[in-house]
């Protein structure tokens, strides 16, 4: 059996999906569907949740990653990509085990069907399938989900034991590091004037150098978090969205720390000039501003 | 004497000798001569003994050329893994510091010149040590399905070293970390008694251990050879396989059956493993060399003759 790649476009190959419909790239690019790309990466770019592709979401996935790759903007690719991995996750879970396992198949990985128990709180909990733990760690390398390290796995003779609702984080983690691949393999320069033109015509406020820089990286310490959370309060990013991503960066007290930057009565938290990001080894070019929300809002552009 | 030793000793080298690097410390140095490399026992042998070095190791790691002069260029082929596990943590070890201006024993701040530490660590000990890693090499055998080896470092501690070949060889830091963290961090919920992994264990008592991650993680990390000595005792290291191997260590010193004559640099009643010892500042004594090279190689004796 084969994938659905229209539920998973993250394994489509678009060269061979153009081609099995007598398609070139450009051929698709019509007004409808430059407009439909157009409004989902602008719905994106103002913090709305990633778009649900219903329709050719093999093409829709792959122009959007196209668009995100022109502007350049590691956060937005960032956004877009949690986004993914939540829908992937809520997919994954639904989907019968014979398709899980179709899935695991096309990742490449050696999944074993199996079927025993552990207790856990009390009740018992089915695991489906094993994997050997060096193609467990090998395929889990650089994958920035603490749920999926091996400590919180349980194992037997060589092997990892998953329950298919760990199965399903990981597959859908490793569907999106794919997508990440497939951003990274992005020629931008040789993709149509029409796409180019489409980026251009978006009216982007990019984040500074600096705080790109920080959303992208795994885990931050305490001085860029704050910085980095006292930036996304000030451009208006709700503190619930704050704060999932300070405990995606492996930060404790977060709920504290985001309340404490809030804006209140007379007073606002905003990042510390440029000066002090460079003295603390945060600030990652010369953008010609004092602050980054300048960069931000454009006022010295 | 220890180049005596090394020609009759039984060294337990690895099959691939000729892909691991060896290196030695010296007598009176602190640091290694490193990046070595033998293609023979015979050879390896008679290099320890024109040198007669205080320690000698091989590393976890193979390469194309383990004598190339830095990492880079020796070409990584794999590493075996390597667990340490040392007394400091599971013991109350009990440790003695003694003014070698003086040689009085202190236990403040009151020593003017150089301050030595003695650890005294007991069987007992070792043998809560050597369960931990009779836990250690369970574990790794019934969650891993690999086999380890467990090795007395032949002072304090032990190893269970793994030896690994294909795709176990060539896990990076990053991998042994996550192995290490499962080892020590488990954050399975404890489950039922019946459940395998550490679900079962949690739920039987079973304490996660303590490890040294440092050692684990890194891939270039050298390892003592099994049938030579721990220079910081004069005691052999070698491969165990019953906790009752520990009862009475000094017997296994290569040095046993002679005496040497020692001045004592400190003054005081100690513990050499279970052998109780008094020494007076400078007030020489002949004892059974087992026990003098252990005090001399600790700091707190200076060997002057070797009675035959």
């Amino acid at each position: 059996m084969t994938v659905d790649t229209s539920k998973y476009p993250e394994l489509a190959d678009i060269n061979e999906w153009l081609k099995s419909r007598w398609l070139k790239l450009e051929d698709v690019l019509t007004p409808d569907a430059l407009e439909s790309i157009k409004s989902e990466v602008v719905a994106l770019l103002e913090g709305k949740s990633p778009p649900e592709f219903s329709k050719d979401s093999e093409l829709r996935f792959f122009l959007t990653l196209v668009i995100i790759k022109i502007l350049g903007i590691k956060s937005l690719l960032q956004r877009f990509l949690d986004g993914e991995r939540e829908r992937l996750i809520r997919l994954l879970e639904r989907e019968t085990e014979e398709n899980v396992f179709d899935i695991a198949r096309a990742l490449g990985l050696n999944m074993e069907r199996v079927r025993s128990d552990v207790t856990r709180k009390s009740s018992k909990v089915v695991l489906v399938a094993r994997i050997g733990f060096v193609e467990y760690l090998t395929a889990t390398r650089g994958v920035n989900e603490e749920r999926l390290s091996l400590k919180y796995r349980v194992m037997k003779d060589g092997y990892v034991y998953l329950s298919k609702e760990e199965l399903a984080l990981l597959l859908a983690n490793l569907l999106i590091e794919r997508g990440r691949r497939i951003y990274e393999m992005i020629n931008e320069a040789a993709m149509p004037e029409a796409l180019k033109n489409l980026a251009k015509g978006l009216k982007v406020k990019k984040f500074p150098p600096c705080m790109d820089a920080l959303m992208s990286k795994q885990r931050l310490n305490d001085d860029e978090a704050a910085n980095l959370a006292a930036f996304l309060l000030s451009v208006g990013f709700s503190k619930k969205d704050v704060v999932e991503l300070m405990v995606q960066k492996g930060l404790d007290n977060v709920e504290q720390l985001v309340e404490s930057l809030m804006p209140k009565p007379k007073r606002a938290y905003i990042p510390e000039n440029c000066e002090s990001l460079k003295r603390k080894g945060i600030c990652v070019a010369d953008c010609k501003v004092r602050n980054p929300l300048q960069y931000y809002f454009g006022s010295l552009r | 004497m220890f180049r005596g030793y090394y020609e009759t000793a039984k060294l337990e080298l690895p099959d691939d000798m000729e892909l691991r690097e060896f290196a030695i410390q010296p007598f009176s140095s602190e640091s290694y001569v490193r990046h070595l490399s033998f293609t023979s026992e015979q050879e390896l042998r008679s290099f320890l003994i024109e040198k007669a070095p205080l320690q000698v190791y091989f590393s976890a790691g193979k390469y194309q050329s383990p004598s190339a002069p830095d990492m880079e260029s020796k070409g990584w082929m794999g590493s075996d893994l390597m667990f340490d596990l040392d007394a400091d943590e599971f013991c109350e070890l009990n440790v003695r510091r003694f003014c070698m201006g003086t040689g009085e024993e202190v236990l403040g701040d009151e020593c003017v010149s150089n301050v030595v530490s003695y650890s005294e660590v007991t069987a007992e000990c070792l043998k809560q040590v050597y369960d931990k890693a009779t836990l250690l090499k369970d574990v790794l055998k019934d969650d891993f399905g690999l086999e380890g080896e467990i090795v007395f470092s032949g002072n304090r501690g032990f190893h269970v070293n793994v030896n690994c070949y294909g795709d176990c060889a060539l896990l990076d830091r990053e991998d042994r970390k996550k192995i290490v963290e499962y080892l020590t961090d488990p954050r399975v919920e404890p489950g039922s008694p019946s459940d395998f992994g550490w679900a079962g264990r949690l739920a039987r008592g079973v304490r996660p251990l303590k490890l040294d991650e440092q050692v684990t993680i890194d891939i270039h990390r050298l390892r003592r050879i099994p049938g030579s000595i721990n220079g910081k005792s004069g005691l052999p290291v070698f491969r165990i396989s019953s906790a009752s191997e520990l009862d009475d260590l000094l017997s296994r010193s290569p040095f046993k059956g002679s005496r040497v004559v020692i001045q004592p640099l400190v003054t005081g009643e100690l513990n050499v493993y279970n052998v109780r010892v008094t020494l007076k500042k400078d007030l020489k004594v002949t004892i059974n060399s087992e026990v003098g090279i252990y005090l001399a190689l600790k700091g707190l004796v200076r060997l002057t003759a070797y009675v035959k």
